[in-house]
């Protein structure tokens, strides 16, 4: 299924811009609707009482019932005649005596306010014409005469009027309230494309880099604030990038510089053997000095895979809790022979220490220190494996006595084919990646490693682990 | 012993055939995934060697339809070594998995491992010409004389007469005597075989610990 694009921030803000705009324009005219709609009701209810008692004096002024019929009807129907206005006037045994208009619907009968009481707005009552509401109030009236005849009036208003104006003036509202709802859209759009501007700035700059550009920076002090965060999280991405590009490129010229030396030695002397005719023995010798320049290759080639996994954290690190005196005591176990022939003396001082680490991984930096010590030890020597704990956590070090190293090359050891003396370890396999390979074992967890040396005295290398 | 072979370079292919048939083994060759498939499931072999990267089919498919219908033992051989390849592999029903470059004594070692179907027993008593290593007891005598070795010692040589005539890679040795698992390029085990030596073959005619050069060691009866 194809997923929808995800809708452009400008367009988005000025939708949600124009949702809260059309809602507020929406609330503010229903508001205004409601409040005329009241004040309108209000002003026909409040017309309603003046006629009623305007009627009520007009009545008591009339002498009688024969007057009435005879002078009074046809001028009340006169002034009555109004559009939506209803007048019945009937005597209380229910004749009618006068009805301006036809209601729409018949009128209910409501009990009508006594003529000793004044009418107020809550003796008005709601009724039902055919179309809208409508709204009636019914009082009794007194005549002039001396048997003070009564008289009782209705007057009902259909609102029919009111509705059609109420009707259009809504509808005028809705469209004002969507014309104004677009306008707001558009600019809103406008307004929100204008300030995204800095965005597409930073877009054309990203544009600009490339693996030759990576030092490439975005000006973060040039950006709006919202924007700088994203700026320095890109700079810093940048610079990761940089890094790993520069790493990756230092790791191939390193390993083809230094595949060049096993393969030169396996190409010179297969040309020389086959230059002429040799003996089964000679052939024999070529092969497994050809052998052991493959082995170094295949070596060099799994170290260099190792650092470069262990640079992208793509190593598996199986940790287990390890007692760091017997793993010592194992890997003396190991080296113990070595150091023999060698004329050194190989001692531990044991702590009791517990390591959380990866039980290869640590052998194998420990063993590269190890066989590293030796190699450097001359004979009479002695090298001292100790596990303390220390406030950042347990330590393993590696101390030998020896000629030390040059504090020029301090700095370096653990650099990857950094070599003191280039000429010296050519024999071995993980020359120049031994201590790189413990650096990086230390930093897979999460420790570090470090160095100190007495020229003419003493090395001593330490593994940190931490807690 | 008859073995399948998926391979698809040429060179190492004929030299793989080669090595195995002067190590006992009868061997088929198959170029492509699609041929090692279809030969895997006609014939009857007792092991399989499959390369990853095949032309038609890659290792992983030839893998995964074989697996649908036999069980026969597989050995991935492949460049690629990354953590998720052999998961995958395992997941999909490999047996074993060997990264080139390898060494051939160590896919030697590997095949026969699979080959060798149950536990192993392991023999009370070892002779190889006139050594002769009683296990159990932990002794050692050369035509009748004891020899006394430390306890390194006697696992080395245990490990050496116990896989005689097998060459054994300093890898393997360091791994198996004193479960050192990573690649040193150190000369420990050289060492250790030249103390082994003094001890059980120097006062003696015969030979019985020979180095293979570029290889590693082995303990057989050349006289």
């Amino acid at each position: 299924m194809k997923t929808l694009r995800p809708l452009s921030i400008s367009l988005r803000l000025a939708l949600l811009f124009a949702t809260v705009a059309m809602l507020a324009f929406a609330l503010m005219g229903g508001y205004l609707y409601q409040s005329l709609a009241v004040k309108m009701a209000h002003h026909d209810d409040a017309e309603l009482l003046v006629r009623v008692n305007l009627l009520r004096h007009f009545l008591a002024d009339v002498h009688g019932t024969e007057e009435l019929e005879r002078s009074s009807l046809p001028f009340l129907n006169g002034i009555f005649d109004v559009e939506g206005c209803i007048l019945q006037l009937r005597t209380l045994d229910g004749k009618l005596l006068l009805q301006t208009a036809v209601p729409s619907a018949a009128l209910p009968a409501i009990a009508p306010v006594a003529a000793s009481r004044t009418t107020s707005l809550s003796d008005i009552r709601d009724w039902m014409p055919a179309a809208g509401t409508g709204r009636m109030l019914s009082a009794i009236a007194v005549l002039g005469d001396t048997a003070h005849t009564p008289v009782r009036i209705t007057i009902a208003r259909e609102h029919s009027e009111r509705t059609v104006m109420l009707k259009r003036y809504s509808w005028e509202l809705t469209l004002v309230v969507c014309i104004a709802g677009l306008l707001v859209t558009l600019l809103g759009f406008l307004i929100v494309r204008r300030g995204m501007q800095p965005l597409h700035a930073v877009i054309g700059k990203a544009n600009d880099i490339s693996t030759h550009r990576l030092n490439t920076r975005l000006a973060v002090d040039q950006v709006p604030a919202e924007l700088q965060e994203l700026g320095k999280a890109f700079n810093a991405m940048l610079a990761r990038l940089e890094e790993g590009v520069q790493r990756l490129s230092g790791f191939a010229a390193d390993l083809a510089h230094d595949m060049r030396t096993p393969i030169s030695t396996l190409r010179v002397q297969t040309e020389v053997a086959l230059a002429h005719t040799r003996s089964k023995e000679e052939y024999q010798h070529l092969l497994a000095s050809n052998l052991e320049e493959y082995e170094r290759l295949a070596q060099m080639i799994e170290n260099t895979l190792f650092l470069a996994r262990a640079d992208n954290a793509q190593l598996a690190v199986q940790r287990q809790v390890l007692d760091a005196t017997a793993e010592l005591e194992r890997i003396r176990d190991y080296f113990e022979g070595l150091a023999e022939e060698a004329g050194v003396f190989l001692t531990i001082t044991p702590g009791n220490v517990c390591i959380d680490a990866d039980p290869i991984l640590f052998q194998r930096a420990v063993g590269n220190l190890v066989s590293n010590a030796i190699q450097h030890t001359p004979p009479g020597g002695a090298i001292r494996l100790a596990a303390s704990d220390t406030a950042l956590g347990p330590q393993i070090a590696v101390e030998n006595s020896g000629p030390g190293i040059a504090p020029e090359h301090m700095a370096h050891i653990f650099d990857r084919y950094y070599r003191a003396n280039p000429a010296r370890s050519t024999g071995t396999a993980s020359a120049g990646l031994g201590l790189a390979i413990v650096r990086a074992i230390m930093e897979l967890h999460g420790g570090d490693v470090s160095a100190f040396s007495v020229p003419n005295l003493t090395t001593l290398v330490r593994l940190q682990f931490v807690r | 012993m008859h073995i399948l072979i998926v391979e698809d370079e040429p060179k190492l292919g004929a030299y793989l055939r080669k090595g195995l048939l002067e190590s006992g083994f009868i061997t088929d060759l198959a170029i492509t995934g699609e041929e090692g498939l279809h030969m895997a499931l006609e014939g009857s072999y007792e092991l399989i060697l499959l390369d990853v990267m095949l032309p038609k089919a890659d290792g992983w498919t030839v893998l995964r339809k074989l697996r649908e219908q036999s069980e026969v033992p597989v050995l991935m051989l492949t460049a690629r070594d990354e953590v998720s390849d052999r998961v995958k592999g395992l997941e999909l029903g490999a047996d074993d998995y060997l990264v080139k470059p390898f060494a051939f004594v160590e896919l030697v070692a590997r095949m026969k491992t699979l080959l060798r179907r149950g536990p192993v027993r392991t023999a009370e008593v070892i002779r190889v010409a006139d050594l002769e290593m009683n296990v159990l007891r932990r002794r050692v005598t050369r035509a009748e004389q004891r020899i006394d070795l430390t306890a390194r010692e006697f696992a080395l040589l245990q490990l050496l007469v116990s896989r005689h005539g097998e060459v054994l890679s300093r890898s393997l040795i360091a791994s198996q005597v004193w479960d050192m698992n990573f690649d040193s390029d150190t000369n420990v085990v050289d060492v250790a075989i030249r103390r082994l030596r003094s001890k059980v073959d120097d006062p003696f005619e015969l030979k019985l610990i020979h180095t293979v050069r570029g290889m590693g060691y082995v303990a057989e009866d050349r006289g």
